[in-house]
This record gives C-alpha cells, structure tokens and sequence, in this order.
C-alpha cells in the first residue's frame, strides 16, 4: 500500500505528515529529501524508486534553483526514470515562492509527472472528503502550528480507524514545520504524542457536546 | 460515485442516498432512481455505475414481480439477488471491455454495488441489511452489522459515532442519514442532488420517503448544523 502525505499552509509556514512506511518496512523520515532550499517528498512506490529519485535529486543543476523551476526540471527527468513501465510514484515538490509564500507542486506517475500546484491538501491515495470537513468547519479560528498539526492528525487517527493506512504508519508518523530560510524542523515522538492526547481531549469534548446538544433538541 | 447509507435502528432500518450519478468520461447527474421495494419488507438500492446499477435492482424487482412466493425469505432474495448481480455485470463489462481485454478506469475505480434491507419477517424475525459489491469480477454477498456505509462513505464513517446511539429509532435515524448525506456533499463533489430514502419496519414495510417528507427532515435538522460547527469550534478552541 501507498504511504501518503498531508500537507497543510497558512502564513509563511508548512506543516506536513507523512507515514514514513516503505512497503512493510518503517522507516523516519527517508522518503523527505532536502534539494537546496527546497524539500521533495517521494510517496506511493516508495520501496521501488526512492533510491533512483534521490540520485535524480542529488545533481547539481537542482540544488540552486526555484521551486516551480525544480518541479518542472523533474518532468523529463522522471518520465526518463519510469519510461513506459506502470508505475506508482508521486513526487512532492515543497518550497517557498519569492522566498516567502509557501508553494507546493505535485507530480504523479498517472498523469505522466505533469506538474501540478496544490493548496493545502491531502496528497498520496488517501481521501480528502474529511480533511475538506476540518478545513470547512474550523474555517476562521486562528491557524498556528499547533492547529495545523491537531487538524492533520485528526484526518491521519481517522484514516488509520477506518484502515486506510499501512500497519505501523501511525507508529512511524513524521510531522515536519518548514518556514522560509530556516531548517525543516521535525517534532519528536514525544511532542507527537501530546499532540495526540490533545486531540483525544478534543475529541471527547465534542462528543460530549454532541451528545448533550443534539439529543436535547431531538435528535 | 454516491454515497450509500444503511443504519439498523431500534425498531428498524433506515437507508438513503444521493441522486449523483457518475457514467464513462466522469460524467455526472442528479436525477438517478436508486430505490426499488422488491416485496412489503425489503428494498434494494445501488451505488456506483449507473448502467449495471439500474438493470441490477430492476432485474431483481422484476423477478420478485413475476415469482413473488420465490421471494418471501432474506436469503431467497439474497441468494438469487447475486446471481443477477453478477450476470448483469459481467454483460456490462464484456461489453465496454478495451481492445487489450482491460476495462476503462472509471469502471475498475467505481465498480457498481448493492445495499438490500428490510425485515425478513417469514424466516428469522430481524432486520437485515446486505452489501454486495463487484470485486474484480466477483460478487459476494455478506451481512452486516449495525449500519453500511458505502462509496464515498469516509466523512459519514468519521462522522457517524458523534451522532448515533443506542435505542435511536428510525426517525432520529432519518435525520441522521440526512445530516452525513448534506455534509458530505458539501465536501466531495461526488456526491450530491436530491436525497432518496426509505424506511424498513415491521408496521409499515419497506417505504420509500416521499420527496416533501424528505424536504421537511432538512428543514427541521437545520439548527443541528450551527450546533455542529458551534461544538467543533468549542472543543478546538475551547477548554
């Protein structure tokens, strides 16, 4: 099964998830390579092409250059790679725009790595109709970190509840915060799992209110 | 796609769906018939392709029409239910197969599937509901528990334990298939126009829910989404 991606934007920072499995292997933080000041994120068949991807990353000509340019340099390049053979790869193209504006780029071996722009999204197989809800319902209340990472993790203990993830992907989450200029920041497990129970908190608080309100008006 | 819902309650089943229809080429309508009653107890809807959806529950209608006392059990209806399923489908696939033998996409990502519910009164006294749904070629039948949700089921499967409960009765499900089938539409395109639904219990049968009796459940469910979003915002926000 396909790893996936969650990625989330608001002001000049990026937060994202990414489930870290390489076919049944777990693994931190390896399908997430650094290419200059850019950060390209291999998903989906992950155990097949990471190690060809990241020697394609590794040159040169990549390391000093836009995000939208790195993108577009990856097209021919991993067409190359995966010529007419079926595949499953999806390349994530994540950086800041003039150097500010966070900007991600999505490539995908089903629509021959055409280069296309993504919004705060879920990327990598899983569905977004409940991510779409988090973003519809909590629109308005103040973005930071902090909400980004508890509305992505919401979406991932869904998921994962309704066996959508691979075994260990909860296990092996990866949560990273990239802001323009500076180093990509990975939470440890220990901060993840606070997170974690605070959305547990959150969770049981709605579902209280739920149940108080909706059954009071005659649900 | 759809979405397809089943919910057992304490004194029946509930079952709805959305009119949106996808064929080949992603197109789409809201003007789909997804219900059919096939005897005073059990109905059958379909989700998913709209052509082997329809032959399906018209096929088996039909057959309940013609041969009523072949009809009168659960598993008379199921078992002769997937048989028809599973031939329909198979005419269908033949018939879009590609020159190499593959089928388009859209028919492998859709496939086409079939929810029956109702109460099987002359055999095991209960209400049942039944899923099956093409898998590759194959269709299986399985019973299933407390509730189905099926197609674009992922928002209405994360949504669905904040609002069911135990001894719910059928009107309470009602309105809690509605509210999974507005939200959802609001968040997948899939999904969408006017809701059909039925009911299963042992007073009135199987009964489809007239349009305007459906329009007056939306109207009344309204003031359930402020109180949604208000209780969203209170546990993100709040202590």
């Amino acid at each position: 099964m396909a790893n996936a991606i969650i990625a989330s934007i608001f002001d000049d920072t990026i937060v994202l998830w990414t489930d870290g499995v390489i076919g049944d292997e777990e693994f931190s933080r390896r399908n997430i390579i650094a290419v200059g000041n850019n950060y390209v994120i291999v998903h989906d068949d992950v155990k097949t092409w990471l190690r060809r991807v990241k020697r394609i990353l590794s040159l040169h000509s990549l390391s000093s250059i836009s995000t939208d340019k790195l993108a577009k340099a990856l097209v021919p390049r991993l067409q190359r790679l995966t010529g007419t053979t079926p595949t499953n790869l999806g390349v994530v193209v994540i950086g800041f725009e003039s150097q500010t504006v966070p900007i991600i780029f999505g490539l995908h071996s089903s629509r021959n790595f055409t280069v296309r722009r993504f919004a705060p999204s879920i990327i990598g197989g899983l569905p977004a109709s409940v991510w779409n809800y988090l973003q519809l319902t909590l629109k308005g209340i103040e973005q930071d970190v902090d909400c980004a990472i508890g509305i992505i993790l919401t979406c991932v203990g869904a998921y994962n509840n309704m066996g959508l993830l691979n075994s260990g992907s909860l296990k092996s989450s990866a949560i990273a915060v990239v802001n323009s200029g500076q180093a990509i920041r990975w939470l440890t497990p220990d901060e993840i799992t606070d997170h974690i129970s605070r959305n547990n908190h959150k969770a049981n608080n709605l579902y209280k209110y739920l149940t108080d309100n909706l059954l009071r008006v005659g649900f | 796609m759809t979405l397809a819902i089943a919910i057992r309650c304490s004194n029946g089943l509930v079952m709805a769906s959305d009119s949106r229809v996808t064929g080949g080429a992603r197109r789409s309508a809201d003007i789909s018939e997804k219900f059919l009653q096939i005897n005073r107890d059990v109905g059958v809807m379909t989700y998913g392709l709209a052509e082997p959806g329809y032959n399906g529950i018209h096929g088996i209608v039909e057959e309940a029409r013609q041969n009523p006392s072949n009809f009168t059990t659960m598993e008379a209806i199921t078992n002769r239910a997937r048989t028809i399923f599973q031939q329909i489908y198979q005419n269908y696939t033949t018939q879009h197969q590609l020159p190499d033998g593959s089928l388009p996409p859209y028919i492998v990502q859709q496939g086409v599937g079939y929810i029956i519910g109702g109460y099987d009164g002359n055999d095991t006294a209960q209400f049942r509901i039944y899923l099956s749904e093409s898998k590759g070629n194959n269709f299986q039948m399985n019973e299933l528990g407390d509730e189905i949700l099926a197609a674009q089921w992922h928002l209405a499967s994360f949504l669905l334990p904040f609002f069911q409960y135990t001894g719910m009765s059928v009107v309470q499900g009602k309105k809690i298939a509605i509210m999974l089938m507005i939200i959802t539409s609001k968040c997948e395109p899939s999904v969408g126009g006017p809701i059909h639904l039925a009911t299963a219990t042992v007073e009135e049968g199987f009964t489809v829910v007239p349009d305007h009796d459906v329009n007056v459940i939306i109207q009344d469910i309204q003031p359930l989404f402020a109180t949604l979003k208000m209780a969203w915002l209170q546990a993100w926000c709040g202590e």
